[in-house]
């Protein structure tokens, strides 16, 4: 790996470790390997969002030609939004593709991506369904984002949505895998026999 | 103790005075404390010139002064915060020499400094500083003062060099306005009274003269309303008022001249309230379509690039930069090089090598003590000034054959014992078509082409040469050739009997004539060859190429040279062709050399070029990041606490090349920013910025 690439990411790795969201443990990053090639990030869901509460997961990447060219990031933790697959967890941020710059840092990249669960931006989807449902019923995608937090990102769980915890478990009795019933179900507006049709075809 | 440059009186209150000192403060007084009454350190160099604000009648203009610094820079200040300028800008590159607020516009401040500059600046507060005219005099500004009533004129003279009181309308920056020239000195302060019509100076030359402005001179209207110039490349540019009828086209230019007429965007509608009288003119550009670019400077720049100025032995010097001249077909200064080289390191090159350089020094010493030095010297000059006319047969003739050529063992009757030492290097003779002075360059080796050499051969008129030169030494340089340089197509040819029977009468003239007197004192005391008397010619040489406008010739011997003219020039000289080799360095973007140059130029003794290097030699820099101007050394900002001019692509800091973006003040290591560009438009700090290197 070349040498400008590793400095700066122990630099920028370092910087992430003291920032002041550190502290208040917003963000997170942990190596993976001695070489700084691959990294674990972990941003948290920010207030006010479906997805306050939660902790997600990232992948980070450091390729070859580090910072001429961005890091590869992806959500390890599943997730509801609209920019973000809810399959493959890849990332649909500007940043991270052609605006990239030189000057932006592990650090920044984090925040970007905490600013990004927190506005979401439809007309540039990375997840068409998702982005639909986000246009359409908002209110839907709302629960619907909150439910996935509380699944998989250990967000606290409030009674409000044990109607989708109900659905989930129904399905899930039925045999089908329990992500997979999920996913099914949050495409279809959470209607059983939609849902139901969808996993069985 | 430190001297104080300037005081400066309230212009409401009575007792209240500024002083300017060297020290880099400006100290408030009040007349009737004896202390003073505060203290402003501006952290910027000596104070030149401070400056109340007239308007104090204005409750926001009462406390208002500026002060102006060596550095360059404009402090303005507020009389109640003596701790910190209010407002700060640079205005010039060198020392402000003086500021002057307006009298009517509040947000008008005009400076001067030694940049030849009269510049005024708009100051409004909480907007930035601009600069909304700029006035270029011809010398380094002292004092300037605005005309009262007139709200674009202002006066100013010149601290050196002009004696005029030029009055300036700053919207016309090129031409004074009006000139008063009766000082014989320079003039050292303006005042106006409170007309605009009068006002008085004082000058150097011991008068204060009162002038009226009727008596105002008007240089624009002696001024030429043509103008030609012409750049590099051979184009010409032609530009003249439609009155002397300018719009002719170049009449009768060449074939290889391409007129571009450019659109007269000169020309401006005659405005009525305009005082001046607008003249139409056209700008004719001649371009140059001659592919063989008879002004092309290839040459300069590649001889600048690869000479070798110093660091080295003398001999290696000259051989290295006659070698770098042969390369580019200068053989003139190939001649040049290697003439300097057997002048002077010759001598020194001796007890080096443990070799005697003797023929050429043998036979120098056989003429000056035969009585024969005037002579050489004479012949010496002489072919400095003859040498450039006969450049072109020069060029003709084949490189020079060698610089240690076998001596020919079929040369009969040869006895000479020196033969067989090595020869100095070869110097092509660049007078040989000539025949009156072949004998003058002979005494500095020979070795020369096989061309020239035929042609001297085939002359007849052997008598000619006996005509002029002493008896004893007619023959022996002549020997000297033939010795050292039998061309083999002029030994072969059976049509030429004359030189070899020349060459038999010669040896055995020169056999006599070295066991006689030369041989015996040559090798152990080469030092005989007197410098000294040499010097003058080489100074003379310096002084040719000078006027033949080869000053890089002049400067690169001057500074291999070194001590060995020491004290033969006059220094004011010397710096004169130091600037100007400097200054065509500059012309042609050889920044290193330039610098290399002045760097030497200290060297050798000429400390006012040397010192080039050390002015301005400081940048003053603000915090990237918050914009706080760096008052410490070091790497880090002491508002924000973070690193300062980091590199934007690996974000470490820069130590050696930084380079940045001008247009949005980014920057890093030039090969991370190279290789950011390669792939990117766009700044590397992601401010958006389409960031343009040129």
């Amino acid at each position: 790996m070349a040498n400008i690439a590793v400095a700066r990411i122990k630099r920028e790795f370092r910087e992430v470790v003291k920032s002041e969201e550190a502290a208040k443990c917003n963000i997170r990053v942990e190596l993976i390997d001695d070489n700084f090639t691959e990294l674990r990030g972990e941003i948290a869901g920010p207030p006010e969002t479906p997805y306050e509460g939660g902790k997600f997961l990232l992948e980070i990447k450091i390729p070859e030609t580090y910072p001429f060219n961005p890091p590869k990031v992806k959500f390890m933790t599943k997730i509801w939004h609209p920019n973000i697959s809810s399959v493959t967890g890849a990332i649909c941020l500007d940043i991270l593709k052609d605006q990239w710059a030189a000057a932006m840092t592990l650090r920044t990249v984090l925040l970007s991506l905490q600013a990004l669960l927190s506005a979401a931006e439809p007309d540039d989807p990375q997840d068409a369904v998702v982005a639909k449902q986000y246009k359409e019923n908002r209110h839907l995608w709302e629960k619907t984002a909150r439910h996935w937090a509380q699944e998989y990102a250990e967000a606290p769980k409030s009674k409000k949505d044990d109607e989708f915890y109900d659905k989930v478990s129904q399905l899930a009795e039925m045999g089908f895998d329990r992500h997979k019933a999920l996913t099914a179900l949050s495409a279809h507006e959470w209607n059983m026999e939609r849902a139901t049709q969808d996993l069985i075809s | 103790m430190v001297r104080c440059a300037m005081v400066c009186f309230h212009p409401t209150e009575l007792h209240v005075l500024l002083s300017g000192s060297q020290d880099g403060t400006v100290k408030l007084f009040d007349l009737r404390k004896k202390e003073s009454a505060s203290t402003f350190h501006g952290r910027s160099e000596s104070v030149r010139d401070v400056q109340f604000n007239p308007h104090s009648v204005i409750r926001d203009y009462y406390f208002s002064f500026a002060s102006t610094h060596e550095n360059g820079n404009v402090l303005l200040w507020d009389l109640r915060r003596p701790d910190k300028a209010e407002r700060f800008f640079t205005a010039h590159s060198g020392p402000v020499f003086c500021c002057d607020f307006h009298p009517d516009d509040k947000s008008w401040l005009a400076t001067a400094g030694r940049d030849k500059a009269i510049k005024v600046w708009e100051v409004v507060p909480y907007k930035q500083i601009q600069e909304v005219h700029c006035v270029q005099t011809i010398a380094s500004v002292g004092r300037i003062k605005w005309r009262p009533q007139r709200r674009y004129h202002i006066a100013s003279c010149s601290l050196l060099v002009d004696f005029s009181i030029n009055i300036w309308d700053i919207r016309r920056p090129y031409i004074p306005f009006a000139a008063f020239e009766e000082h014989r000195d320079v003039t050292t302060g303006i005042t106006w009274r409170q007309d605009p019509h009068i006002f008085l100076s004082c000058s150097k030359d011991c008068t204060v003269y009162q002038h009226v402005f009727r008596d105002a001179k008007r240089p624009a209207d002696h001024a030429n309303p043509m103008g030609l110039c012409f750049n590099v490349r051979g184009d010409i540019s032609f530009a003249a008022s439609e009155a002397l009828g300018g719009g002719a086209r170049g009449k009768g230019g060449s074939g290889m001249y391409a007129s571009t007429r450019l659109p007269s965007f000169f020309r401006k509608n005659p405005d009525p309230t305009e005082q001046f009288r607008s003249v139409n003119s056209n700008l004719s550009v001649f371009t140059n379509r001659n592919q063989e670019n008879p002004t092309a400077m290839d040459w300069f720049v590649k001889t600048a690039e690869n000479y070798c100025l110093t660091g080295r032995p003398l001999s290696e010097l000259c051989e290295h930069n006659a070698q770098v001249a042969r390369q580019l077909g200068r053989h003139q200064i190939v001649q040049t090089w290697l003439m300097l080289k057997l002048i002077f390191a010759g001598l020194g090159a001796v007890s080096d090598k443990g070799v005697v350089t003797s023929p050429s020094l043998g036979r120098i010493v056989s003429l000056s003590t035969t009585g024969g030095q005037g002579d050489l010297l004479d012949r010496l000059s002489q072919h400095n000034e003859t040498s450039t006319v006969t450049d072109m047969q020069e060029a003709k003739s084949a490189e020079p054959t060698g610089i240690t050529k076998e001596k020919d063992p079929s040369e009969p009757g040869d006895a000479e014992p020196k033969s067989a030492l090595p020869q100095p290097p070869a110097t092509d003779n660049p007078a040989h078509a000539d025949l009156t002075h072949v004998h003058g360059d002979f005494f500095f080796g020979d070795g020369e082409g096989g061309g020239g050499y035929n042609d001297y051969d085939s002359l007849p008129n052997m008598d000619h040469i006996q005509d002029w030169t002493l008896p004893g030494e007619a023959f022996q340089p002549r020997h000297e050739i033939i010795d050292r340089n039998p061309s083999p197509e002029e030994l072969d040819r059976p049509d030429s009997p004359t030189s070899i029977n020349e060459s038999e009468t010669v040896s055995l003239s020169n056999e006599k004539f070295l066991k006689g007197t030369v041989l015996t004192p040559t090798p152990t005391n080469p030092s005989f060859l007197d410098v000294r008397l040499l010097s003058p010619l080489v100074v003379d040489m310096l002084h040719h190429y000078a006027q033949q406008g080869d000053v890089q010739m002049t400067v690169s011997v001057m500074i291999v040279l070194g001590d060995h003219l020491k004290d033969q020039i006059e220094e004011q000289i010397q710096e004169h062709w130091l600037m100007s080799y400097v200054d065509m360095l500059g012309c042609f973007k050889l920044w290193m050399v330039a610098t290399e140059i002045v760097k030497l130029s200290y060297l050798i003794g000429v400390p006012s070029v040397g010192t080039l290097n050390q002015n301005s030699t400081s940048i003053h820099s603000n915090c990237n990041h918050c914009s706080k101007p760096l008052t410490q050394k070091g790497w880090l900002c002491t508002r924000c606490q973070k690193l300062v001019n980091t590199c934007s692509v690996c974000h470490h800091v820069v130590k050696g090349l930084y380079v940045w973006c001008q247009g949005c003040s980014h920057g890093g290591h030039i090969h991370h920013i190279q290789e950011w560009l390669r792939t990117n438009q766009q700044c590397p700090a992601g401010c958006g910025h389409c960031c343009q290197y040129t």
